[in-house]
């Protein structure tokens, strides 16, 4: 079906004038088009990536009423308020305003501070607050931020109109 | 070009092989694809580091769009070894009921929170509130991976 075949292509020395256009047979060709195309095809099936649906996994305690006894010192809090505003302060602190890589790094930061070597994890106590008309990306990157950290546990609060007066610029 | 002439032999080849050999391909590729069934509301899942893959049998779904509009999807076996499908909206003060219904019919079945990123907070920690009730405390958030 193709034919690598060209004819020879005319010699001419420079411009003519009018002269008559005869025409010949021309075959074009085809395999170096035919080569891009499987070459492309092959690239774009080996790279080719499908976006299955992930999961993170979350476990909630059966009940509600559990107390648990948290050191003051070690608790490290994190809030999150309408507008994408993330806070977060250790202890009595003040909150700081921060943006989710940095909060990353500050995890990951105090995570190795308060690593207890015997038990194998972080001592640090994590308590999650978020208001209400959050977005619920800021739980998932806050928990994401949390486990990249390799802090899997954390506790959850209501978030109250103190926690919102204990913020900058509230 | 090369500047000099070289005798050139015409060569021949019959393509015909190839150009079946690609629409064979194309065409087992076409009958043995499934696409997923496209969902009835779009949702823009949160993004997250976490690679662990989803399940997809024997799970129970609880959509919530970005107006926190609650939709319960299952697929479950009931006594009679019938398949039962639910698909149906729920109400927040319902979800209670129907969860626990689902279960009945699904025990051991995971639980799958499809919410969307820009949707409220307040709803999921009504959510979580709920699943607490009933006992499912084991419960996947998905996540699309972060780039």
């Amino acid at each position: 079906m193709g034919a690598v075949d060209s004819p020879e292509p005319k010699e001419r020395k420079g411009k003519r004038g009018k002269r008559k256009m005869r025409r010949v047979g021309i075959r074009i060709d085809m395999t170096p088009m035919v080569d891009v195309a499987f070459l492309l095809l092959i690239f774009f099936m080996v790279t080719t990536v499908f976006r299955t649906p992930r999961a993170m996994e979350v476990n909630v305690p059966p009940s509600k009423d559990v107390k648990v006894e948290i050191a003051q010192s070690k608790v490290l809090m994190l809030r999150a308020v309408e507008g994408d505003k993330l806070y977060w302060n250790m202890a009595s602190d003040k909150p700081v305003l921060v943006a989710l890589p940095e909060l990353r790094k500050v995890l990951l930061d105090k995570s190795r501070q308060f690593y207890n070597a015997t038990k194998k994890e972080s001592d640090l106590n994590v308590v999650i607050k978020v208001q209400r008309e959050a977005k619920f990306h800021n739980l998932v990157d806050m928990i994401d931020a949390l486990s990249m950290a390799k802090i899997t546990r954390f506790g959850f609060a209501p978030f109250s109109d103190e926690d919102k007066k204990q913020l900058p610029g509230a | 070009m090369s500047a000099i002439r070289r005798k050139r032999m015409g060569i021949k080849i019959d393509m015909t092989p190839m150009v079946d050999v690609a629409f064979l391909l194309l065409i087992f590729y076409m009958s043995t694809t499934q696409f997923k069934p496209p969902d009835k509301e779009q949702i823009r899942l949160p993004e997250s580091h976490s690679d662990l893959q989803a399940p997809e049998r024997n799970i129970i779904t609880l959509t919530v769009n970005q107006d926190s509009k609650l939709t319960l999807r299952y697929q479950a076996r009931d006594q009679s070894g019938k398949t039962v499908k639910i698909d149906l909206p729920v109400e927040p003060a319902d979800l209670e009921n129907q969860l626990t219904r689902a279960r009945q019919y699904a025990p051991m079945a995971y639980m799958i929170v499809r919410m969307d990123k820009d949707a409220k907070y307040g709803t999921m920690s009504d959510v979580m509130d709920v699943l607490q009730r009933t006992q499912l405390t084991r419960f996947n958030v998905m996540t699309e991976i972060a780039r």
